[in-house]
């Protein structure tokens, strides 16, 4: 067996048992994506270091569970949404909050797409 | 194996736990935070065989997780891996140095984290082992070090040193990238026959950390990790690829060491002479490569860096 193929045998047979952490993981889309947007709110207005550590730890969650149940997309983004706020901890939550404003609004757009 | 995975996402636990289960691994405990893990610990009737610690969790992290699982008596071999992600990897510098024996990258590969788990398991049977004949060898109160001179082991209560296995696994799970910035350099300690000789299992674990932390302390901030190979020779992990000034450096060890000669005597030891490899560069090599490396390094400091350092062709 090829290291590809065994890969994708483990993948498979763990496919099955993650069914339902996957439908767990997914329904928590909704209340995810309002959750970021009242977090946006909250660092635009109030300029809110704890709003945005919210925000990250939250990105943080995503990005680490999304990828090995499959949303392969959705981990991708929200890793590159928490390098993006790794590499600005020196700055201004509001400052922060503009520069990953558009990846916000993909990495959204991603977890929408998922609700249908 | 009796497995604690902690984790403050209870999504990510139950995904965890199905992974395990998955492996075979079903005797899985879980806690939702550092607290609940500490007191999960203390209160389990038989002890954990590995420890999985998510590094990022509020209140106490993994890290500090680390320092506390590794001050608990019984708890100071298990092995500990922590699981992070790719914008994580100051942090598990700190957990190495802290004790933490490996660490898995989110999200999980499936045959990667098959086979870390299958590496944690031998790590755990190694420890049992070791712990079984300390015991046997407790019992009959046989003074000489349970351990063979050209055995690695380590001294888990100093800060840094890790276990030779977990050393080159921390090696090899290193980046392309971060490859680069570090390099290798061994310590040959000249008289650790007659060390050996003169010592209990107790005393050479505790001359075999004293040796470690004069070498931590001689290369800070430099130094990164290290670990005991045997036959008195020391890797080091430096972070940046400057070459340390021989001459210079040897003053540093020999100084931080003086203010030790007391210890030694006092345990009718000799104190440890030392010999200084070259620094190897590692360069962007596969994982087949890295006992070469360390061989070469070790080779070097055998021969007290007289010679100048083979330019190592590192093929894929």
């Amino acid at each position: 067996m090829t290291p590809k193929s065994a890969n994708e045998a483990l993948a498979t047979s763990a496919d099955v048992s993650m069914a339902p952490v996957r439908a767990l993981f997914a329904s928590r889309f909704e209340s995810e994506i309002l959750a970021f947007e009242s977090l946006r709110q909250e660092i635009g207005q109030s300029q809110s270091a704890a709003a945005l550590r919210e925000l990250a730890l939250r990105i943080h969650k995503i990005a680490g569970v999304a990828g090995t149940l499959g949303y392969t997309e959705i981990g991708a983004s929200a890793m590159r949404l928490e390098k993006s706020i790794t590499e600005l901890a020196e700055r201004e939550p509001g400052e922060v909050l503009a520069r990953i404003d558009s990846r916000l609004d993909t990495f959204l757009d991603l977890l929408e797409a998922e609700l249908d | 194996m009796r497995i604690l995975a902690v984790d403050d996402d209870p999504i990510f636990l139950e995904l965890l736990t199905r992974m395990l289960f998955n492996y075979g691994e079903t005797d899985v405990v879980v806690a939702g935070s550092g607290a609940e893990a500490l007191g999960a610990i203390k209160s389990a009737a038989n002890r954990f065989d590995l420890f999985l610690f998510d590094i990022l969790m509020p209140e106490m992290d993994g890290i500090e997780l680390v320092r506390k699982v590794r001050g608990m008596p019984g708890n100071e071999s298990t092995p500990i891996m922590m699981i992070t992600t790719a914008t994580q990897r100051d942090y598990v510098d700190k957990a190495f140095r802290v004790g933490a024996s490996d660490y898995l990258t989110k999200p999980f590969d499936a045959l990667e984290f098959h086979a870390r788990i299958g590496m944690m398991k031998r790590l755990n049977a190694e420890n049992s082992k070791r712990r079984e004949l300390l015991a046997v060898i407790g019992k009959s109160q046989t003074p000489a070090p349970t351990v063979p001179f050209d055995e690695p082991m380590t001294a888990s209560s100093v800060d840094g040193m890790l276990d030779y296995s977990v050393l080159c696994g921390y090696i090899s799970a290193l980046g392309r990238i971060e490859r680069l910035g570090v390099s290798v350099m061994a310590v040959s300690v000249e008289n650790m026959a007659s060390i050996y000789a003169r010592s209990t299992q107790k005393t050479l674990t505790g001359a075999v950390g004293t040796i470690a932390t004069v070498l931590r302390d001689s290369m800070r901030p430099r130094l990164a990790m290290i670990s005991y190979v045997g036959n008195g020779d020391f890797v080091c992990v430096i972070k940046y690829r400057t070459q340390f000034d021989q001459d210079e450096l040897l003053t540093s060890i020999n100084l931080e060491q003086s203010g030790l000669r007391d210890e030694f005597i006092s345990k009718r030891l000799p104190m440890p002479v030392y010999r200084l490899g070259h620094q190897i560069s590692m360069g962007i090599f596969t994982n087949r490569d890295i006992a070469h490396v360390v061989a070469s390094a070790i080779a070097s400091a055998r021969r007290g860096g007289s010679e100048q350092p083979a330019k190592l062709r590192m093929s894929a």
